[in-house]
């Protein structure tokens, strides 16, 4: 049977469910702050990396929608406000944004004057690179993340109640923003926060090798709560189909991702500059190496073959383990990218690592579920709905 | 020749799914469904298996991919080293966009002429069209008679649920 729109029952987290991710979450919490005392630097770097991948995941989530506001595209409009929970998870960035502020002298090289003082090339740099343009530029990102997702979150729940064609309309306009500033300032962002990691060092197509995994990692997120929703009996209106779909973009973006990061890797090899080099040099050998081998392996070449047959993309177990394989993929890259710059010799991988990453992401699946369950779970009165439910339509007439 | 081919003319997607799934399910032969754009779902419902293309494609991705390879490895090495920057006459990094366009490329050339040959599509083939108003705004679902306990009345009663607009004997018609 069809059934119709007004009788998809809301959704409710189970208190068992909050227990747990209270303990992991809390966990996580006690990590970082005995990591403050008893391993500074170890726990900063762990804690830019976990802070980095919630605001990518924020962002990501963001031009997932926006892409398909400024597309007119119809298919996605049942599952878009799973995105949207994704999205509303900004505003707790922003405070690990707050919290990084303080972490600003441990991480950052070109923060310390007696550093400047005898290296020329960050003292022409520090034009751009210094504490108070760094914390403004952090400030900025956030006020245009934040509100351009808030205006695309509240005019998407305002539909529900009239179902006027001009929140539509105005989102469009909103998207387009979020698509141009959005993109700039993360590429921006990337370059602040990791890539100013290794002052000396740079790479032109960094910004988008992040944007690129960002996107990835929040497609893989959406898809691992698409996947638990219809588990627990909403198989009638996250269909097959729109995992389908999520399934291509997912293996798109895992395939975009390396081709960047080839992109990068390539052009640096074969110009051989030493400056250059020297981020790839100490990546490449050793334990170091062996991560990055595996950072390919998981981010591409396993999720790659898995998702490569129709039948797979369909299938919600296999994409579920792609989806999870890219999300530990993802922080495995940031690890790549953030931890050489501190801890050179060999690959640490501990309480600090672990614990900080688990209270991050099950405090991160928590949020999302817990507002996707205040609204209703699809934009029931979208114009684009029927595009996404054809049944819908038909039942209602 | 006495035609073998029956049609019956629909006016909306949804009526020719429904129509589709029915026809197959009383156990008719459907030759072929006729519209105007792609309809998603049709394909199930006309019981239809998945395209084997896909092996084909993968197939030619792995020829391209490994013919990348090996050409880059025979110039690059063994018939012409030359001295790039100093780099290993067998690097991979170089070989990789190489590779890469090699194998779309070939996969793509590959799947397509498969397709062009296994349908004979070909420049200058009539095709065959049983109504002419498929290119316009009408769906044609047409039958076979493959024995002769096919009754046409029945399917005529049968398609009447679905608001059939005409139903009749097909006439050879080539654009």
């Amino acid at each position: 049977m069809i059934s119709t729109i007004s009788t998809i029952p809301n959704f409710k987290i189970s208190p068992k469910i909050t227990r747990f991710v209270a303990i992991v979450s809390a966990l996580g919490l006690i990590t970082f702050i005995c990591g403050l005392f008893l391993a500074p630097e170890r726990i900063w770097t762990n804690f830019l990396i976990c802070f980095y991948y919630l605001t990518g995941l924020g962002v990501g989530a963001g031009i997932l929608i926006s892409i398909q506001y400024v597309s007119n595209a119809g298919w996605g409009t049942a599952i878009r406000r799973v995105p949207e929970a994704i999205m509303g998870t900004l505003p707790f960035a922003a405070v690990g944004g707050l919290v990084l502020i303080f972490g600003i002298h441990t991480l950052y090289e070109w923060s310390h004057e007696t550093v400047l003082t005898n290296d020329f090339i960050l003292r022409e740099k520090s034009v751009w690179l210094n504490e108070p343009l760094f914390i403004g530029r952090m400030v900025g990102y956030f006020v245009i993340w934040i509100l351009l997702s808030k205006f695309l979150v509240t005019n998407s729940i305002k539909q529900d109640k009239d179902g006027d064609v001009k929140y539509t309309k105005k989102n469009v306009r909103n998207s387009v923003f979020f698509i141009i500033l959005g993109i700039y300032t993360f590429c921006l962002a990337s370059i602040d926060w990791i890539m100013s990691l290794h002052p000396h060092w740079y790479s032109t197509i960094f910004g988008w090798m992040n944007l690129a995994s960002i996107f990835e990692s929040s497609i893989a997120a959406t898809v691992v709560v698409v996947v638990i929703l219809r588990h627990i009996g909403y198989k009638h209106i996250f269909k097959t189909e729109h995992l389908h779909e999520l399934g291509k973009l997912m293996m798109a973006f895992c395939f975009f991702w390396v081709y960047t990061w080839v992109s990068q890797h390539m052009l640096i090899w074969y110009s051989n500059i030493p400056e250059e080099t020297s981020y790839y040099i100490f990546r490449h050998f050793g334990g170091w190496g062996s991560v990055s081998f595996m950072n390919l392996v998981l981010n591409w070449l396993v999720p790659f073959l898995m998702l490569l047959p129709k039948a797979s993309k369909q299938n919600d177990k296999v994409m579920f383990q792609a989806a999870v394989i890219l999300l530990i993929g993802h922080w495995v890259d940031l690890y790549i990218m953030v931890m050489p710059a501190h801890f050179g010799a060999e690959p640490v991988l501990g309480i600090w690592e672990i614990g900080t990453f688990a209270g991050m992401i099950f405090g991160f699946f928590w949020l999302v579920f817990k507002s996707l369950s205040k609204n209703n779970l699809i934009p029931i009165k979208d114009p684009y709905l029927v595009e996404s439910l054809p049944e819908f339509e038909i039942s209602k007439s | 020749m006495d035609s073998q081919l029956f049609l019956g003319v629909f006016s909306n997607e949804h009526d020719i799914l429904e129509a589709t799934k029915a026809t197959k399910n009383a156990g008719y032969t459907i030759y072929d469904v006729y519209t105007p754009y792609a309809v998603h779902g049709l394909e199930n419902a006309m019981g239809l298996k998945p395209s084997r293309l896909t092996y084909v494609c993968l197939l030619f991705g792995v020829l391209g991919l490994s013919l990348g390879v090996f050409i880059q490895f025979w110039v690059g090495s063994i018939d012409w080293p030359i001295n790039v920057g100093g780099k290993p006459f067998n690097s991979l990094p170089a070989y990789l966009p190489v590779i890469f366009e090699l194998t779309v490329l070939i996969a793509g050339l590959g799947v397509v002429f498969t397709m062009f040959v296994r349908t004979k599509l070909r420049p200058g083939r009539k095709n065959f069209m049983p109504d002419l108003r498929i290119t316009n705004d009408k769906f044609v679902i047409v039958l076979e008679k493959k024995d002769t306990s096919f009754n046409f009345d029945s399917v005529q009663n049968l398609w009447g649920n679905f608001n059939v607009l005409e139903t009749r004997k097909v006439e050879e018609v080539t654009n």
